[in-house]
Formats: structure tokens, C-alpha cells, sequence
């Protein structure tokens, strides 16, 4: 587990981030969201042991990750820009690498960049943006750490890619549970790939949260109630987040489990009724809400 | 060499540590499982065996084909082992504070601009100090400041100072190295490699990697050094501005004012990244200005009493002290020649400091005043004292004297025994020690050697006894006579010295005459052919040189207003002759205005007296030219070009032929 207990980082008389605790369990994927500047990656980097905190300690498994080579061993960091030797090619950043980190596997390594259409021998420099996220993507899973931090690495990956570079992320939790931490400022990103979510906001944590507990604690409803069914009589007992009305047809965000708000759907005078599944966006905007922030104002701009 | 391995140990500190300037390169390097520690480790010895493993390899192909070649001597192992030891250290010193430098910064740039000033703070300090000395005291005197070598911290400027010189004398002289030297000079750099070393490893780990792309990775640095280098700037452009005037004092005050806030804006733009911080850090620049306006004023006014320095006879162990006017070759015990100052500063302990200290008192006094009298008559000439202090201290100071107004103090130090043996050539041990394998020949003025048969011993004897009662005045009343040459080959080295003989040197003089080669007159007529005459008419020259200035057509060059003529008649050579002083004795002190400079003669010996066509030069003596000589070399032009009217006065073609 890597635990960021109450930690603070200042640059000159910028507070990129004020005390934050964070705790991120084994087994899933962490996402880490933000608008620029938040401190999403200069949290990865602190996590990275790259900065050292101005207060507060990071521990991965326990261990100071701060100039710790064993707590390390246990982490790669795939920046916003990675970099590569000058006129290496993928070879000698596996090469490299497999120096570095004793698990590196650099068979899968190979293999993974013929997949991807990567050539082994050809200069780094040549190659696209794109491409040379993979590369590093490719790197950090086959350095077989047990925690891969992304910081924005799906930036710039053509929807094919991303969506390639996900199920081998999924294939290596399965397989031998890695455990990445995913910083990104697009929400919608991280939707079908995160299981726990931190949102932060100047140096903050906003909230960080389960996305599964937060997906059945709240939910979304339409429905078309009887003719002289009052709203306040109809939705009178439930706690609602957000209401819309087209028409006849309400829409809301609701807070309870499913299956309570279900049964007391079936209490009241409805034509039609309807659970939908709520996107992360909508997740978010309830949540943020709640503790008094416009997730529109602070995710999506 | 120094210069070009200092070049590399910069570039691989730089290029080794370059991670700590991007941040994509550092987040990449941080984060991956590796101790700070074993990280430096890698880089630092990665930056030292591309030197030395290339350098090392180099040597022995080298050493290789210079075995083939037969020429690999034992010579030149132990030389290439001293200069692999010294350029190795002299590049750890210079890597180390690279790597400081990289430490202390966050951007190339600022990196390279930190290393040159890591580099030669110190060394520029020294030519501060030495150009301030110079500009505002006139009793300075180079040596003084020679000593700021000793504590000076730079490696290259020490390498270059103390070891180049090692390795030169294996060059020069076919030596093998002088180890106890070379140590001697290494030992501080190796010194100042550790202590850079330690101070740049713990900047290593305190460095942030936030202060990666920024101008200085520590801000508490930031003024320390804006500070230290504005200073710097503003004294030195302060001196440059004075130059570049013609020592003008509202352009050195101006040109410290220019340099100061120049220097102070451009470091806050560096440091900030932005022009407009150029009028940042106002309260640096007040440190700096006021630091600067105290240095200024410490000098200007001279606060120290600096020009008034002498020190009192009971502080006082002994003393050395130099008449410039003499002149000679001097050696140290391993036959290097290292002339004159050093070997009387070295080899001079004159106890009766009273006589010294009288003629430096009389005369470091009033010293604005004799500057300014110092082109009229009588000239002043500048005599060089070094004082040791019974506190271990050695101060050398310079002042002009009227060596004729203090004949009498000079020669009661010039008949000093400990003034003798430290500054006459006869008393130097390496040389005469040699014995007889130096060769004695004897110059009589003529350019001729004449080969005596004396010993070594013997006129080594003679001419010390001659020189026990030989004082100043006496040397301003006689005229050099002759000229004994002692020389030889030892080891390869060519060693010579030269004994002027005065008439009162009765002990030398019987010896030469016991040989029949003494003269009394420096040319036999009868031995001569032809005598030229060129008198380079300064008058005429800085007459017709004024008038240039609204004349176009007049020439101006010495050479347009000399006039030659030659003499073959055996009356009128004798009237020459014996007015005739040899241009290669003009090295010996003798009086101003007995010679005069402007007739330069040149005589050509008949064939067969001297071994064939031979020519020999002299100076004419003032109160001694024939009146025809002056007639017939005087310019009568009219500002045109000499050479126009010499040929139709039929003046034989070898006009200028030196």
C-alpha cells in the first residue's frame, strides 16, 4: 500500500500541495484527477521519490520511497514526457532498464513492442508522441514493479492505443497484480479503468473515494409520473442530488442504494420509471457538490 | 595542455550531472531504484575514466611505437609518469569544481558562467588587487603581490604557475623531473580537489530537484554570489576604464559606477529569467556599492600609508636590495638561469640594514612630487628593496633615487660584503664551482676573443679582491675596459657569464697583462679599413615630428633624419677611436650623458687582422666627436627624407643595414 500521510510541497511561494493523505490500496487502479496545476503530478513525483516533501512522509509498502532504492524497486514512474537517451533505441531502453529493475522482463519486452508495431532498432527520435508513450507504457509494465505511476500517459494515445495499452494494464493486474496510479485531467479517461479516485484541487484532496461504494450510493432516475402526482409528493422522500424536468420526463440523481430507491419507486404513481448508469462526470458532479464545489468549474472547465 | 584538460574535466562534469537540467531527464533518473549515492558514484566515475582511460591508452601506444622507434628512454617514462600524475590531478581539481558548479545551478548556462567564476575568482581577485596596486602606488612593486599566489586556490592558475615550470625544465634542459617541486606545487591542488569534492557531494544531495531549469539551486546563494561577482565587475571595469582614458580618474569612478549596476542588472535577469528584473535587488547592489566605494577608497587614498612603507631597523632581519642598471646572468644550482632579481633576492642578506633603510626613507617620502620630476635631470632611477621582517614577513617596495645625490649611501652598501656576494656574478657558486671546465676568453671591446691562460681560481681571486674596493662612485668614474666571458656546456646546458674589467681592477688587469691581451684603447687603427658613422639626429627628428602634425609632406620617422657617413682616412679614424665606447658594454651602469646615443659607429677591420672581413659596433662618447664627424652627419634638410640628399654627398650604398 502507498500511504501520502499529510504531505505539503511548496515551490517558492507556491503551495502546489497542502497537506494531502492519501491512501492507495494494492489491487486496483488509482486515478488521480485534476485540473493543471492541482498537483496531481507533483504528488506522482513525490510518490516517485523524484521531490522530496516540504512535511508530511510517503511510504510505499512502508518503506520512505525518498531516496530509498528498495521502495523503488516497487515503482516506475512514466512522466507527462518520458525520456529516452539521446539516439537510443527501444533495445537500449530495455537494455537499460533491465539493469536497473531486477524483474524487468525484457522476452515480454520484445514482444510487447513487435505487438505494438514498435521497432527495436530504430532511434527513439524518430519516433511520434504517441509512440513514444507506448514505449514507456511498454517499459513500465515490463519493469514488473508492483505500482505503475501514469502521469497523463493516455494523452496523445489514439483511441486504438489506449484502449490496447488498457487491457494490457488489466492483463498484468490479473495476472500478477500490479497496481497503477493514473493521473489525468480528462475524467471521462479514467471512467472504464479506475476503481478508486482521488480528485484534488489546489494542492488539495477534494474527496477520494471508492468508485464502486460511490456508484451505489448514488443513482440516476428518469421517469414520468401520473397525471396529478405532485413533484413534492413524488420525490418528497428521497435526497436529490440534481432534478431536471423535459416535458414530462424527470430526470434525477439520487442518493441511496439501487435497490431503495428502486422500492421506492415502486411506492409512488409512476407511468414509467428507469435506473440508469451514472457516467463518472456525473458521479463526480453530485459528489463535488456536495462539498461545495462546481465539478463543471473545476474538471471541465 | 592545462587549458585544454581543464576544458574536458568541464565538459564531463557537465555533460555527466546535464540530467539535473531537464526535468524530464530527472524525473526519469530520480525515480528509478538507484541510491543518490551509487548514482554520483556511476557519473562521477564515468566523467573521470573517459579522460583517463583515453588518456592512458594514448601513452601506451605511444610508449609502443616509441619503443619500435627506439625512442622510448627512461627519461621519458618518468616524464609521461609525472605529467599523467599532475594533468590527472589537475583534472579531478578542475572536474570537482564543475561538478560544484552543476550543483550550485540549475541551468547550463548559469553553470558555465559558475564554473569559469569557481574557476578564477580568486586569480581575478589577485589582478584586482595587483591592478589597484599598480594604478595608486607607485612603490609597488610586482613580487608584492606575488605572494597572493601562495594562498591562490585555483587549480588551473596553479598548475600553469607551479608545475608547467617542472615539466618546462624537463623540456629545456633534458632533466629528469624535480619531484620535491613538483609535490610542492601539486599538494595544494590536491588539496583543493578534495575539499571541492566534499563540498560539491553534499551539495549533490541537498540539491532539489525543483531547482532544476531554474539560474541557482539554492536561494540563499543567490546574494552571496551577486554580490561577489558585482564587486569584482565594478572594481575591475573601474581599472579598464582608467586605461582606456589615459588615467583619467572621472572615467575610473564613471567606469566602477557603469560596471557595478551592468553587472548587478544582468545577474538578477539570470537569475529571474526576465529583463525586467534588471532593476531588481536593490539592497545587493547597495552591499556591493558600498563594498566597492571602501576598496576604491582604501587605495585612492591610500589609507594603509602603502608609499610611505619603511620599516624600522630593529623589525628588520635583513635585507636585498637591486640596482636595476646592473646587468648579467645568474644561475641556480641547477644551472637554470634565472636572473637577476631572483637570484638577489634569493642570494642578498645585507644585515647593515641602516645605510638601506636611509636611502629608501629619503626617498619613499614626498613620492607625488618626485613622480612628477621624474623626466627632468637629474633621472631618477628605480632602486628595488626587499625587506625580510624578523616576524617572517618579506615586503618589497620600489623608489626612485638620484643615484648620484646619494653616492655615498650607495657606496657604503655597494662595498657591503653580504651586497657583494648576493649580487655580483663572480660570487655565483653554481658558476664558478664549475672551475675549469669553463673557458675564459676576453672581449676588449672589439667583439674579439682572446684566450687567456689563466685558471678559474686565479681570476676568480684576483677579481673578488678587485671588487672588495670597487664602490659606486668608481663605477661612475671609470669606463668598462674589457669584458672576461666564462662559459661552458654542462649536461647539455649552455652556461656563460661575464666580468666587466675597469681600469682599477689592478689584481684582473695584471692577469691580462700577463697575457698581453689587456688594452688600454678599444680599436687599433692600424687594424681598420673603414669607420661609419650614423648619427640618427634626434633633434632634427623631434623638431620636423612637431611640425608633421600641419605638414603633410614632412616625414616623421628616425630613420628619414639619419645621416651616414664614412671614413677611411687613417687621421680622421684616429680621431674617432678614441672617442669610440663598445655598444656590447652599454649592459654596465656608467653615467647618464657620457655616451651619446645618436652616433652609432660602425668600423670594418682590414682582412686578415681579425680573421677575415669583420665589423664591430659602437656608441660615441658625448664630450668626444670629432667636430668633422658632426659636420658631416648633421641633417640639413628640411623636414624631407634624409636619404635624398646623403647620395649625392656619396655616402658608400649600405645605408640601414641592420
Amino acid at each position: 500500500m502507498i500511504e501520502v500521510r499529510d504531505v505539503s510541497k511548496c515551490f517558492e511561494d507556491i503551495q502546489a500541495v497542502d497537506h494531502v493523505s492519501i491512501n492507495i490500496k494494492e489491487d486496483s487502479v488509482f486515478g488521480l484527477i485534476g485540473t493543471n496545476g492541482a498537483g496531481k503530478s507533483t504528488i506522482l513525483r513525490m510518490i516517485s521519490g523524484v521531490i522530496r516533501p516540504d512535511g508530511g512522509e510517503i511510504l510505499i509498502d512502508g518503506i520512505p520511497v525518498f531516496d530509498h532504492a528498495e521502495a523503488k524497486e516497487r515503482l516506475f514512474f512514466i512522466a507527462d514526457e518520458p525520456y529516452f537517451f539521446a539516439n537510443s533505441t527501444p533495445e537500449d531502453m530495455g537494455r537499460y532498464y533491465s539493469s536497473i529493475f531486477s524483474k524487468f522482463d525484457l522476452l515480454h519486452f520484445h514482444d510487447y513492442l513487435e505487438n505494438f508495431g514498435l521497432g527495436k532498432r530504430r532511434k527513439i527520435g524518430t519516433f511520434s508522441k504517441g509512440m513514444k508513450k507506448q514505449l514507456a507504457i511498454l517499459c513500465g509494465i515490463c519493469a514488473k514493479t508492483k505500482y505503475l505511476f501514469c502521469d497523463e500517459t493516455f494523452d496523445g494515445l489514439d483511441p486504438v492505443m489506449r484502449q490496447g495499452i488498457k487491457s494490457l494494464m488489466a492483463k498484468e493486474m490479473d495476472e500478477r497484480g500490479m497496481t497503477p496510479i493514473i493521473a489525468s485531467h480528462n475524467l471521462r479517461e479514467l471512467e472504464d479503468i479506475c476503481d478508486h479516485v482521488g480528485l484534488l484541487h489546489k494542492g488539495g484532496v477534494l474527496l477520494s473515494r471508492d468508485l464502486e461504494e460511490m456508484k451505489c450510493n448514488i443513482q440516476k432516475i428518469q421517469c414520468v409520473l401520473e397525471e396529478g402526482v405532485s413533484e413534492e409528493a413524488a420525490f418528497g422522500g428521497l435526497d436529490v442530488v440534481k432534478s431536471e424536468k423535459r416535458g414530462s420526463l424527470y430526470t434525477l440523481t439520487v442518493r441511496g442504494s439501487r435497490e431503495a430507491i428502486i422500492n421506492y419507486f415502486g411506492t409512488i404513481h409512476t407511468i414509467f420509471f428507469e435506473a440508469l448508469p451514472l457516467s463518472l462526470e456525473e458521479i463526480f458532479i453530485s459528489e463535488t457538490e456536495v462539498v461545495g464545489y462546481d465539478i463543471k468549474k473545476i474538471i471541465l472547465g | 595542455m592545462a587549458v585544454f584538460i581543464s576544458m574536458v574535466a568541464i565538459i564531463a562534469a557537465i555533460q555527466g550531472f546535464s540530467y539535473m537540467y531537464q526535468r524530464k531527464k530527472l524525473d526519469m533518473y530520480m525515480s528509478v531504484p538507484v541510491t543518490k549515492g551509487r548514482r554520483f558514484a556511476a557519473i562521477y566515475l564515468n566523467g573521470f575514466l573517459v579522460y583517463f582511460l583515453s588518456y592512458l591508452l594514448n601513452l601506451l601506444l605511444s610508449f609502443f611505437v616509441g619503443q619500435a622507434m627506439g625512442a622510448s628512454t627512461s627519461l621519458a617514462v618518468e616524464e609521461a609518469a609525472g605529467a599523467l600524475l599532475g594533468n590527472t590531478i589537475l583534472y579531478l581539481a578542475v572536474y570537482h569544481v564543475a561538478i560544484l558548479a552543476v550543483m550550485l545551478t540549475g541551468n547550463l548556462i548559469v553553470t558555465v558562467m559558475g564554473t569559469f567564476v569557481l574557476l578564477f575568482y580568486d586569480a581575478m581577485l589577485h589582478l584586482l588587487l595587483t591592478g589597484y596596486m599598480e594604478t595608486f602606488f607607485g612603490s609597488f612593486y610586482y613580487r608584492n603581490a606575488e605572494k597572493h599566489y601562495k594562498f591562490m586556490i585555483s587549480p588551473i592558475v596553479r598548475f600553469i604557475r607551479f608545475l608547467d615550470p617542472v615539466f618546462d625544465s624537463v623540456y629545456d634542459l633534458g632533466r629528469t623531473i624535480h619531484w620535491k617541486q613538483f609535490w610542492m606545487g601539486i599538494w595544494p591542488i590536491v588539496l583543493v580537489a578534495l575539499l571541492v569534492f566534499g563540498a560539491a557531494y553534499w551539495c549533490y544531495t541537498k540539491k532539489p530537484a525543483e531547482a532544476c531549469g531554474k539560474a541557482m539551486a539554492f536561494p540563499k546563494t543567490k546574494a552571496v554570489i551577486k554580490i561577489l561577482i558585482t564587486i569584482q565587475v565594478g572594481l575591475g571595469s573601474g581599472v579598464i576604464f582608467y586605461a582606456l582614458s589615459g588615467k583619467s580618474m572621472m572615467f575610473f569612478v564613471f567606469g566602477m559606477l557603469a560596471g557595478t549596476l551592468l553587472c548587478h542588472g544582468v545577474i538578477e535577469v539570470i537569475y529571474d529569467f526576465d529583463i525586467r528584473s534588471m532593476k531588481n535587488g536593490w539592497k545587493s547592489l547597495l552591499v556591493a556599492g558600498g563594498c566597492i566605494t571602501v576598496f576604491f577608497c582604501i587605495f585612492r587614498f591610500d589609507v594603509f600609508r602603502y608609499d610611505a612603507y619603511v620599516p624600522k631597523a630593529d623589525d628588520v632581519e635583513d635585507i636585498a636590495v637591486v640596482f636595476p642598471d646592473y646587468y648579467g646572468y645568474y644561475y641556480d644550482e641547477n644551472l637554470n638561469d634565472i636572473g637577476m632579481e631572483n637570484y638577489v633576492f634569493e642570494n642578498m642578506h645585507i644585515t647593515n640594514v641602516s645605510p638601506i633603510l636611509e636611502l629608501a626613507s629619503a626617498n619613499m617620502a614626498n613620492w607625488d612630487v618626485r613622480e612628477e620630476q621624474e623626466d627632468s635631470n637629474p633621472p631618477y632611477r628605480y632602486t628595488i628593496v626587499k625587506y625580510r621582517l624578523k616576524n617572517g614577513k618579506e615586503v618589497y617596495r620600489q623608489f626612485p633615487v638620484d643615484y648620484m645625490t646619494y653616492a655615498s649611501i650607495l657606496d657604503t652598501i655597494m662595498l657591503d660584503e653580504a651586497y657583494q656576494k648576493g649580487s655580483h656574478t663572480i660570487y655565483n657558486e653554481p658558476v664558478i664551482n664549475l672551475g675549469n671546465r669553463l673557458k675564459i676568453y676576453y672581449d676588449c671591446g672589439d667583439g674579439g676573443r682572446a684566450i687567456p691562460d689563466f685558471t678559474v681560481d686565479e681570476l676568480v681571486a684576483a677579481y673578488r679582491e678587485d671588487m672588495e674596493n670597487f664602490a659606486f662612485t668608481d663605477m661612475m668614474e671609470e669606463l668598462v675596459r674589457g669584458k672576461i666571458r666564462l662559459e661552458c656546456i654542462e649536461n647539455g646546458v649552455y652556461v656563460t657569464t661575464s666580468l666587466p674589467v675597469y681600469p682599477s681592477f689592478t689584481n684582473t688587469v695584471a692577469l691580462l697583462e700577463r697575457n698581453g691581451i689587456y688594452k688600454e684603447s678599444y680599436v687599433n687603427v692600424d687594424e681598420l679599413e673603414q669607420i661609419v658613422v650614423r648619427n640618427s639626429n634626434s633633434d632634427a627628428y623631434e623638431q620636423y615630428a612637431e611640425q608633421e602634425a600641419y605638414d603633410p609632406t614632412i616625414r616623421s620617422t628616425y630613420q628619414d633624419y639619419t645621416v651616414e657617413a664614412a671614413f677611411s682616412d687613417r687621421a680622421e679614424m684616429e680621431e674617432i677611436v678614441k672617442g669610440v665606447y663598445p655598444d656590447s658594454f652599454t649592459d654596465y651602469w656608467m653615467n647618464d650623458g657620457v655616451l651619446n646615443y645618436d652616433y652609432y659607429v660602425t668600423v670594418t677591420y682590414k682582412a686578415g687582422t681579425k680573421n677575415g672581413s669583420y665589423t664591430s659596433t659602437f656608441f660615441m662618447m658625448a664630450d668626444q666627436i670629432p667636430d668633422f664627424v658632426k659636420e658631416q652627419t648633421l641633417y640639413q634638410g628640411n623636414g624631407e627624407s634624409s636619404q635624398n640628399f646623403v647620395e649625392e654627398r656619396a655616402v658608400p650604398a649600405q645605408y640601414y643595414t641592420n
